[in-house]
């Protein structure tokens, strides 16, 4: 038999086969004697693979030196046996003046690869590759794949895209007429600053690693994947396809979950989130409530709420003072019944055991970070 | 609707948890975070020691890792368990290093691409048995990583290509090699 599977065995056991093609590979096993005992070796390595220890105890305990770093924040070099001999140049029978330009020489040629090793380094800048047309790193015109170093701005044309790899964490589309400047490239401060157009994250790490600076905000990834548009002016729109994203500026944050947006202003900061698919007249609603300080937008923005616009009411509510406190919580209350022991009282004297508990039943989370941006 | 979708997979989301021994390190206390260690360091260690193929590469690796974690434990919110979230953190670390590593290669020794020189693996080629954690240590390192992510971690091939700079053909390329020498290996 010449016509062997063994090629599809690996998708076989890692179920990537269409039902029709499993059956193929069922029968032909049952026909071809050198498939069938490469399956049988594949089914034995998985066996292996499946009783692996998931722990393994380090033979000399490490703790001493981790706990040494952490407190005196040096190196500690590893055991004895482990440590890197230091680097000995081989005795020659050169002259002591060759030898002194020899060295002179491998000092100048390491400092040099050191410079090249450090203008490379991941924390130094990022992967950066030209999708479509030209584009302009500094006052140089790119195309292609190249670098994007901290300090550098990006300039993309009427025509021309870009994708900028984040570290190791994940990527940052840059579409059309978008300026970004890549302020930080440390493994726990990943930062751009957009100055206009507009870019798609998609940022797999823990939260607070990957920050976006806006004229009229600073975007905090909370690992997840948005769309983030600054216009001319400066006006900003969040979007957010999932996880979280915080937007705070002096002082004001917002915090906006999967499927809703944002929109920021220059001297004020974030707006009041709204799900994506919100009616126009209460996204019209927030924007003159917002930024227009227009105190009747308020009845149109509770007037048109439904219950899925918890995210919007709970902002507003835990913003708000007075008449307007009520109002909002009259209408948060009539969506979204408050759980036991949470009063119109208590929440409007904001007692705070109560506002965690209500945020809680809202299941808008009770993460310590969320409570200490909007309380 | 997508947004309805959104919003019930966002009502239904498990609430943050961050275990008390977790919340004390968050606070800086030292002793708390010796727990921690203690609680994990053999998990983190046989990542370690399976990526670098070597105990004082994973020692050293090891040290990183918590370190790491150290510095960054106040970003844990609790949306995720905490080991998942410290396994992560271990990974990073680990391929942090062994890019730099890799590039370190490319720039000072002039390695276009260690893979290609790299074709070999520390297998043997006559009747030698192994068991199986021996075999996985003499892989060429490139198969190692992503045999160790994919198939003991549970890595998809899409985050494994995306954390290495790689695309999914060569991760599943090159897992089918380590799975490759691996049977050959382990049937003798």
């Amino acid at each position: 038999m010449t016509d062997h599977r063994t090629h599809q065995i690996d998708d076989y056991f890692d179920g990537a086969l269409s039902n029709a093609d499993r059956t193929a590979i069922d029968n032909h096993l049952r026909l071809c004697k050198a498939c069938r005992t490469e399956f049988d070796r594949m089914k034995h390595l998985r066996e292996q693979i499946s009783v692996l220890p998931r722990s393994i105890k380090p033979e000399r305990d490490l703790w001493p030196d981790v706990k040494k770093r952490i407190t005196t924040r040096t190196v500690i070099p590893l055991s004895s046996e482990s440590r890197r001999e230091p680097l000995r140049l081989p005795r020659t029978g050169l002259s002591r003046s060759l030898r002194t330009v020899a060295a002179i020489a491998a000092t100048l040629a390491i400092t040099a690869v050191g410079v090249w090793w450090y203008l490379q380094d991941p924390e130094t800048g990022w992967n950066l590759a030209v999708r479509e047309g030209t584009a302009w790193l500094g006052s140089r015109m790119i195309s292609g794949e190249t670098r994007i170093s901290v300090g550098e701005t990006l300039r993309t044309g009427n025509a021309s895209t870009a994708l900028i790899e984040v570290g190791l964490i994940g990527h940052v589309d840059v579409e059309a007429n978008t300026i970004i400047r890549l302020v930080r490239a440390s493994l726990t401060d990943h930062r751009f600053a957009l100055e206009k157009g507009t870019i798609a994250a998609r940022i797999s790490a823990p939260p607070r690693l990957f920050f976006v600076e806006t004229p009229s905000a600073l975007a905090v990834d909370l690992g997840c994947a948005y769309t983030l548009s600054v216009d001319d002016s400066g006006k900003g729109l969040l979007r957010v396809s999932s996880g979280w994203v915080a937007l705070e500026y002096d002082g004001r944050s917002s915090v906006v979950p999967a499927g809703a947006e944002c929109r920021t202003r220059p001297g004020f900061g974030p707006g009041t989130p709204y799900q994506s698919d919100a009616s126009a007249r209460l996204i019209e609603g927030l924007e003159r409530l917002d930024f227009g300080g227009a105190t009747d937008a308020l009845a149109v923005v509770l007037a048109e709420a439904r219950n899925m616009d918890s995210i919007t009411l709970w902002h507003l509510f835990l913003r708000s003072r007075g008449t307007d406190r009520e109002r909002i919580y009259d209408r948060l209350a009539s969506l979204v019944k408050p759980p036991p022991g949470v009063t119109r009282e208590g929440m409007l004297a904001g007692d705070r055991k109560m506002t965690e508990r209500w945020q809680d039943h809202l299941n808008l989370g009770m993460d310590s970070w969320w409570r200490s941006v909007i309380l | 609707m997508l947004a309805q979708r959104y919003t019930e997979a966002w009502l239904e989301r498990p609430e943050p948890f961050i275990p008390d021994v977790v919340r004390l390190a968050q606070e800086g206390d030292v002793a708390a975070f010796e727990r921690v260690y203690r609680e994990h360091e053999g998990r983190v260690y046989a990542l370690c020691l399976r990526l670098a193929s070597d105990r004082s590469r994973a020692e050293e690796l090891m040290q990183d890792v918590f370190v790491k974690v150290w510095e960054t434990i106040d970003t844990f919110r609790g949306e995720s368990a905490f080991s998942s979230w410290l396994h992560r953190v271990a990974v990073n670390v680990a391929l942090t290093s062994f890019r730099s590593e890799r590039r370190y290669r490319q720039r000072v020794e002039g390695v276009e691409d260690p893979e290609l020189h790299d074709r070999g693996s520390g297998l043997p080629t006559t009747g030698e048995s192994l068991d199986l954690e021996k075999a996985i240590s003499r892989l060429p390192q490139q198969a190692r990583i992503i045999f160790v992510l994919h198939d003991v971690e549970g890595y998809r091939h899409e985050e494994i290509a995306s954390r290495l700079g790689v695309t999914v053909g060569t991760t599943k390329a090159q897992l089918h090699r380590a799975r490759r020498l691996l049977r050959e290996v382990l049937q003798r």
